[in-house]
């Protein structure tokens, strides 16, 4: 059964979806909405951050208090490519990085329309070579992502290997968005 | 010479605020535009975050790395007691911790105009017995805030006094609203170089914050200028140049020495109202948060301590 606080996030949500879903909103008012949902990720204590310059695509380190210094978990963003940013994970990135003990580097990777694909794939890659450039090993690192950011993540992985080359040590895809032709059953039996 | 990043931040106020004022807009829309403002601060570096429930009022606490155990700033966020919040506010109040080496907690008292006067100064003493209940002593507490926070700051010392109560060991007062009336002259004056306040917003928070309490805006309880600013631990107020409160400010910090009390005025060259929120790329903002640091240490006596 689910718990009380999980219900409460789905109603959140669901408030959410329907004033996001006013026809007269323009997009940056919609990334505007999108980011204050930020504020319901509770600050995992212990964990410090750091922006930084990931090889031209604007990063932010989650370090957890003691967590190892040699693996690190590359983690993109939720929204369709379209809304959210690191800002609006950085919290839950830094949940994750202080569950696994490595830090995380949430990446701020540029958005659609203005950037379209391939440009959330060339910005992850970006960010991993910057990773190799900084001394990582390539299994010590973590692809990961949630929803559009989990498509990312695997992707990273495929065009790693496509070009023969080494690929990161694991993959945490969370609610990863990979069909977008939308044929997923799901998507009629659990809109409500 | 204004520097390039000062003129960008102003920038980006001007775009916030054009973006805002959007007439169809509603109010929770409003909010989560100008929450967005937090992006003008750079996260500063070695310093973690918790959330607490300070006697009923929510709160954020920032940590700086190697910080004091003893003191505390007990920080109040800007908006006119309408709008953003402690998550706006977190990392501006976490430089200023951090220059000071002390930890914050970040209050997110309660908003008008669902919460009127005086929900929010309850608020902020809510959260300061709150602290005194944790074994903090009073005079090791700075009581800290911007715009209607740093009125807050200064009204809690007030309440404090006029009950004979222990006070804060210092009051740490970032471009306070002090005059409802509007009547400083810098009001006008500023108007065009102020790039986030306006008259109409300033009625409108006001309007949020006071309509229907029967409190007036001259009343001393939330006018700083017509209050009795007696008996008050020491105060440094810092505003900046371009604000529209700067009049009023300049004139808080006057009346303030002129009650007898130990004041430190600072005007931050072509500072924006809240200028703390270019903390971490603005020069002019990181000069003026570090002299903050400074100033908290030796006022709450720590650099005495460490001797």
């Amino acid at each position: 059964m689910a718990s009380e606080q999980s219900d409460q996030l789905a109603e959140l949500n669901g408030v959410s979806r329907d004033r996001l879903s006013n026809p007269n909103l323009d997009l940056q008012t919609i990334r505007d909405m999108c980011d204050a949902l930020g504020a319901a990720g509770k600050e995992p204590e212990g964990v410090s951050y750091a922006e930084v310059d990931a090889g031209g695509v604007p990063a932010l380190w989650c370090i957890p208090a003691g967590c190892d210094d040699e693996a690190v978990v590359l983690f993109s963003h939720a929204g369709g490519t379209a809304v959210f940013s690191m800002s609006s994970d950085r919290k839950a990135a830094g949940h994750l990085a202080k569950a696994a003990g490595i830090r995380a580097l949430v990446l701020d990777y540029r958005r659609s329309p203005e950037n379209k694909f391939p440009a959330q794939q060339d910005d992850v890659e970006t960010a991993y070579r910057w990773l190799l450039a900084q001394g990582y090993r390539r299994d010590k690192i973590a692809s990961g992502g949630h929803s559009v950011g989990g498509n990312l993540a695997v992707s990273l992985a495929i065009r790693l290997r496509d070009q023969g080359l080494p690929l990161p040590g694991a993959i945490l895809a969370v609610s990863g968005w990979y069909d977008t032709e939308l044929k997923n059953p799901t998507l009629q039996t659990v809109t409500q | 010479m204004t520097s390039t990043q000062a003129v960008e931040f102003a920038n980006f106020f001007a775009d916030l605020s054009q973006r805002s004022a959007n007439p169809t807009f509603d109010l929770s829309t409003i909010r989560d535009i100008v929450e967005t403002m937090h992006v003008a601060t750079k996260e500063p570096e070695g310093v973690t975050y918790a959330e607490v429930d300070a006697g009923g009022v929510e709160a954020l606490w920032c940590i700086p790395t190697g910080s004091d155990p003893l003191r505390v700033l007990l920080h109040n966020h800007m908006g006119g007691s309408v709008i953003t919040s402690m998550y706006s506010d977190r990392k501006a109040a976490a430089h200023i911790a951090k220059a000071a080496g002390i930890r914050s907690l970040v209050l997110n008292f309660r908003r008008s105009p669902e919460h009127k006067y005086p929900a929010q100064v309850e608020d902020v003493e809510t959260a300061y017995r709150w602290l005194l209940g944790h074994g903090y002593r009073p005079e090791n507490i700075a009581s800290v805030g911007h715009s209607i926070g740093g009125y807050l700051a200064v009204a809690l010392a007030q309440r404090l006094r006029d009950r004979g109560e222990a006070l804060p060991g210092a009051i740490l007062s970032i471009s306070p609203w002090c005059d409802p009336t509007m009547s400083g002259e810098s009001i006008e004056g500023n108007a065009d170089k102020d790039k986030l306040l306006s008259r109409p917003l300033l009625e409108f928070f006001r309007s949020c914050f006071l309509d229907g309490t029967g409190v007036e805006l001259t009343d001393p309880q939330v006018n700083l200028l017509n209050s009795d600013l007696s008996g008050l631990p020491p105060i440094a107020v810092y505003y900046g140049e371009d604000e529209l409160l700067a009049s009023e400010d300049a004139e808080f910090g006057r009346r303030a020495e002129g009650a007898g009390n130990e004041v430190t005025v600072t005007q931050v060259d072509a500072g924006q109202h809240s200028f703390i929120i270019g903390a971490g790329w603005v020069p002019e903002v990181d000069q003026a948060i570090a002299e903050m640091g400074v100033w908290l240490r030796s006022t709450l006596g720590l650099d005495a301590a460490a001797d």
